[in-house]
């Protein structure tokens, strides 16, 4: 498997999903809202769906959302214990 | 997309409604629980069925079965982990404040193997059993909503009941 790499930390959400609204708050607490990228997965066009998830399947066999990469680190699931391991709290 | 909270609502009280007399149990975070409820909706409207709110559809229907809600997980999780996976339902024990609610593991299989007539076994009982609950009936076809989880027909699988299960003369 790859590891991310990159500056800032970007999420790959769904935007029905609870725990994605709960880990777009998280990041927004940590880095407010302009602080890191977000990408709805369901909200793309299909071709770009296919796309997205061909790019996560080098980070992980088993994709789910929320979703969260950052330098080094892809996290699965809303893990507030993770995100405070790698973002600090 | 957002959808209208009057819709939101009804449809919240009467899925409550059916999850209760069924024995199961909406998260009682009505903020939470409404969220999903809507996210339920706009998938209906996407799609043209309750596709998981937590799980990317395809958005072909057969593909997407195992993940209509609720879907074949729920029961499963709800065991091990206290709620689905969206948390959605949650456990009597969660229910009562006795276990802590946590973020649910995925288990529906990377690959899911194709949904479909599974090898019948010869001789028994034939019955359907829905694959939502486990809830089995002894009829000619299978119900068209589940009495048990609301679950509709084409959730249900034949299921036969071999020989030897069966109380001897
Ligand atoms: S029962 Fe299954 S489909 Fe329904 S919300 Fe829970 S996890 Fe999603």
């Amino acid at each position: 498997m790859d590891k991310p790499t990159r500056q800032r930390p970007l999420m790959y959400g769904l935007s029905t999903c609870g725990w994605c609204r709960k880990a777009r708050t998280w990041l927004e607490e940590r880095f407010g809202e302009g602080g890191f990228d977000l990408i709805y997965v369901d909200l793309l066009p299909t071709e770009e769906k296919i796309k997205v998830m061909a790019e996560l399947r080098k980070y992980t066999p088993s994709p789910a959302f929320p979703m969260v990469l950052a330098d080094n680190e892809c996290i699965i699931g809303y893990r507030e214990d993770e995100y405070r391991r790698v973002f600090g709290a | 997309m957002t959808i209208d909270p009057e819709r939101v609502r009804k449809t919240y009280e009467q899925l409550k409604a059916d999850a209760e007399a069924g024995g199961y149990h909406l998260n009682p975070d009505e903020a939470w629980t409404l969220g999903l409820v809507e996210g339920l909706l706009i998938n209906e409207d996407r799609y043209g069925y309750w596709a998981c709110p937590c799980r990317l559809a395809s958005g072909n229907k057969d593909e997407d079965l195992d993940i209509i809600c609720p879907c074949d997980y729920r029961d499963p999780d709800l065991h091990d982990w206290g709620a689905c996976y969206c948390a959605l339902y949650v456990s009597d024990e969660v229910l009562e404040g006795k276990r802590p609610l946590q973020s649910v593991p995925e288990r529906r299989p990377a690959q899911c193997p194709k949904a479909g007539p599974r090898p019948e076994p010869a001789g028994g009982i034939r019955l359907w059993r829905c694959r939502v609950c486990g809830y089995l009936c002894a009829r000619e076809h299978p119900p068209g909503v589940c009495p048990v989880c609301k679950a509709k027909r084409e959730r249900f699988e034949p299921f036969v009941l071999p020989p030897s299960a069966l109380p001897g003369p």
